[in-house]
């Protein structure tokens, strides 16, 4: 699903601010692997943005999480700003929707590694979901730190 | 006097680590707009006893607003905290500890603000914006 909306958002310093000009697909996915625990504090949110779209003005810090991907964030304030491949120059941004007004309602896409969520992050809703076994027989992953 | 059990965590990259203590680790979350633009999606928390934490590595405080200040690590980005400056307690992110110590959701604030593609599931309290700012306004304050 592809919505052309023009989005704007911005970490909560506002040093960061990141547009999306067209593309992206309007629903977030929801992670509850490891390292997405303990990179957003309880529950990982991100929607898909193609790399072509994006643009980012600002001082942004990346974080190598892993072989496979960044993890970027804003130095001044520490809003979480996206998650992208690394190992692809034209890999698409997986952006956090918090940072833009315009992703305040937009309905689930997924939610993965159900089984590793705390027990205080059940999710309600109708959206596909996918153990860690399910997700990982499918998809590439970090091996190790997951779950 | 019981002590509370003790926890371990650390941040996504290890640099930052924290040992407290914790007789009941609740677990609240928060959905006003700064704690979802800061953490993406809510700031959830694990009921610690304050006095008992240590924090070692590189942890950064931004001020987000009179009555608050929030930890992250300066390595890789990691939430950390959600500080209250008229007491400096350091609500700890739930991230933070492996099943954020096992603890039960026991209350949302600004549950209306919450988005609408999402809920969190359970019979926990729930506290609308109205009713967050009335508990706070008698006690200290939110960033709101």
């Amino acid at each position: 699903m592809n919505d052309v909306t023009h989005l704007t958002g911005h970490c909560l310093c506002g040093a960061v601010e990141i547009t999306v000009s067209g593309g992206h697909d309007p629903r977030p996915g929801i992670c509850h692997c490891r390292m997405c625990q303990r990179w957003s504090g309880g529950v990982f949110m991100c929607f898909e943005a193609p790399a072509d779209a994006v643009s980012v003005n600002g001082d942004v810090t990346r974080y190598a999480s892993s072989d496979l991907a960044e993890r970027a964030f804003c130095p001044v304030c520490g809003s979480n700003l996206w998650m992208r491949n690394t190992d692809d120059a034209d890999a698409s941004f997986e952006l956090m929707p918090g940072l833009f007004d315009a992703a305040l309602d937009w309905p689930l896409r997924s939610e993965i590694y159900t089984d590793n969520a705390m027990a205080a992050a059940q999710i309600g809703g109708s959206h596909p979901k996918a153990t860690r076994a399910e997700y990982e027989a499918k998809n590439n992953y970090v091996k190790g730190d997951a779950g | 006097m019981t002590e509370g059990r003790l926890l371990q965590g650390r941040c996504l990259c290890g640099a930052v680590t924290v040992s407290v203590r914790s007789e009941d680790p609740r677990l609240r979350a928060c959905h006003c707009d700064m704690c979802r633009r800061h953490t993406s999606s809510m700031f959830m928390s694990v009921d610690t006893d304050a006095s008992t934490l240590t924090v070692e590595g590189p942890a950064q405080s931004y001020v987000s607003s009179e009555w608050a200040e929030r930890g992250f690590c300066g390595t890789c980005g990691s939430t950390l905290w959600y500080g209250t400056k008229h007491d400096g307690t350091r609500h700890l992110a739930a991230g933070l500890f492996d099943n954020a110590a096992g603890g039960p959701l026991t209350l949302e604030f600004f549950s209306d603000r919450c988005p609408s593609g999402y809920e969190l599931a359970g019979d926990h309290r729930r506290l609308s914006t109205k009713e967050t700012i009335e508990m706070f306004t008698d006690a200290d304050a939110t960033d709101e």
